[in-house]
């Protein structure tokens, strides 16, 4: 009895530990912070922001930062100098509420890409920082009107219109 | 079965268009100070009074800056859904009209005081008015933009959403660029909170106020006269009760010549989808109390704006 005890107190630890490796992950993945910057006049609807991404290794990173950047827009919002941008997505919850959609949204080549006009010609800045391993910064234009139309029109995040 | 199929795809989508409420209408305007500022102002004779109103034709004829930075919050309203209410031709179509009026006034020898600010309003109808504003700072050499956005509610003239901020300061752009970027800016921020405004209109009713006075009649009839054991002053307030969305509405002011009821919560549309304004509303009081309580007296009905009226009993 005492044996099977021990077996079955040591697989409860191995799958918590599994579980909070997994959702550290998820929380990897999109620890950023975004702002917005002035680059030029925001003319069509695309905006400049400036974001930068921690993450373990380097690999990918220009594609990680653009991923953010779009994340960010959706789901996080951004401010300027004086001026704020909130999340296209008014509810907190609608990145669960749509986990199918934006989990296919935001995978590697997911059409979150094509709201990247473009980024900085420099390209990122790595900062290597102690036991998390890298912050990494890359100013990115997003084009912010045409994301929330596609978004609103698939029925994922709230329009002005959209109660009427 | 398939005709079975047929009506029950009628009636469901019968029943989503029933579903559906009329979308606000939105027109934009220069601010009244901003108007007053450029001296785009014109004086009426109100009953012996000078009022000073914003001059509209002027303001759209004279600034070059105007109706650039209107039409550009108007594509910003329209991606989104609310086509602004263009107030330039509005008041085209205003003026043609007063044009015809002066002629025939001419044929008459009488003459009808008209002023485009107050016919600008009544005629459009819209629930909100957007005002906007803006001034050019200039420290030096270098130069930047205040810009002031504020939605209004027609009915209540409560503010309801504002936007406000000044851009970056700059030593070669021109004010169109700088305006440009304050419209960039700050509309985000104010579509949101126009977007929470609907949500709790929707939720919550448009808000009127509605006064109701007693005059000296010849019944001797006051708020506290009392109809099958009931007085006047609380069939008049359950009226209201009964008739607010969610029993909202604020009594001000109760005593027996005079009630004063604000912040009264009334649907937004009627079932033929129509906007209610203060007005119906008092109408359908007043139908009320001439048609179930038989007030012995007449009551009149005046609309002071779309979210103000006024019910006169024992006047006609």
């Amino acid at each position: 009895m005492k044996k099977f005890l021990t077996i079955a107190l040591a697989l409860l630890i191995c799958i918590s530990a599994s579980a909070d490796k997994k959702n550290k992950k998820a929380t990897q993945a999109y620890k950023y912070e975004i702002e917005k910057i002035e680059a030029g006049a925001a003319s069509n609807g695309v905006q400049a922001v400036y974001v930068q991404s921690y993450m373990n290794n380097i690999k990918n990173a220009d594609q990680v930062c653009r991923r953010n950047a779009v994340h960010g827009v959706i789901f996080k919002g951004y401010s300027g100098r004086g001026d704020y941008h909130p999340a296209l997505a008014s509810d907190p919850t609608a990145q669960q509420d749509h986990k199918e959609f934006f989990d296919a949204f935001f995978a590697d080549n997911g059409d979150y890409n094509k709201y990247v006009a473009s980024t900085s010609a420099s390209g990122p800045q790595y900062v290597k920082i102690k036991k998390i391993g890298y912050k990494v910064g890359l100013v990115v234009y997003v084009n912010v009107a045409a994301l929330r139309r596609d978004l609103e029109k698939a029925g994922v995040i709230k329009g002005m219109s959209s109660m009427f | 079965m398939k005709k079975l199929t047929l009506i029950l795809a009628a009636l469901s989508f019968a029943a989503v268009l029933s579903a559906q409420v009329k979308k606000p209408t939105l027109m934009i305007v220069p601010s009244d100070n901003w108007c007053t500022q450029r001296g785009f102002v014109e004086n009426y004779d109100n009953q012996g009074m000078t009022q000073t109103l914003p001059d509209y034709n002027a303001a759209f004829n004279e600034d070059q800056d105007l109706g650039f930075v209107i039409s550009k919050i108007s594509g910003i309203m329209a991606d989104r859904g609310f086509p602004l209410k263009n107030v330039y031709e509005e008041m085209k179509s205003i003026n043609t009209t007063s044009a015809e009026l002066s002629a025939l006034q001419g044929k008459n020898g009488g003459s009808v005081q008209t002023n485009t600010y107050t016919e600008v309003r009544n005629r459009a109808k819209a629930d909100l008015i957007l005002q906007l504003n803006w001034k050019v700072n200039n420290v030096g050499p270098k130069k930047s933009v205040t810009f002031n956005l504020e939605a209004f509610d027609a009915y209540s003239n409560r503010s309801v959403a504002s936007a406000t901020g000044t851009g970056n300061p700059s030593f070669s752009a021109e004010t169109a660029v700088l305006l440009e970027e304050a419209v960039n800016s700050y509309m985000d921020e104010f579509c949101a909170r126009l977007q929470s405004h609907f949500e709790n209109m929707l939720e919550m009713g448009r808000e009127i106020g509605l006064d109701v006075y007693v005059f000296d009649n010849d019944e001797d009839l006051d708020l506290e006269t009392e109809f099958d054991g009931k007085e006047l002053i609380d069939i008049i307030e359950d009226w209201v009760a009964d008739n607010t969305v969610g029993h909202r509405y604020n009594l001000v002011d109760a005593n027996e010549l005079q009630m004063k009821f604000e912040e009264v919560h009334v649907p937004l549309y009627d079932e033929r989808g129509r906007a209610i304004g203060a007005s119906d509303v008092a109408g359908n009081l007043r139908k009320y109390l001439r048609n179930t309580v038989q007030l012995p007296v007449d009551v009149k009905v005046l609309r002071i704006g779309l979210g103000q009226a006024r019910i006169i009993i024992g006047s006609k």
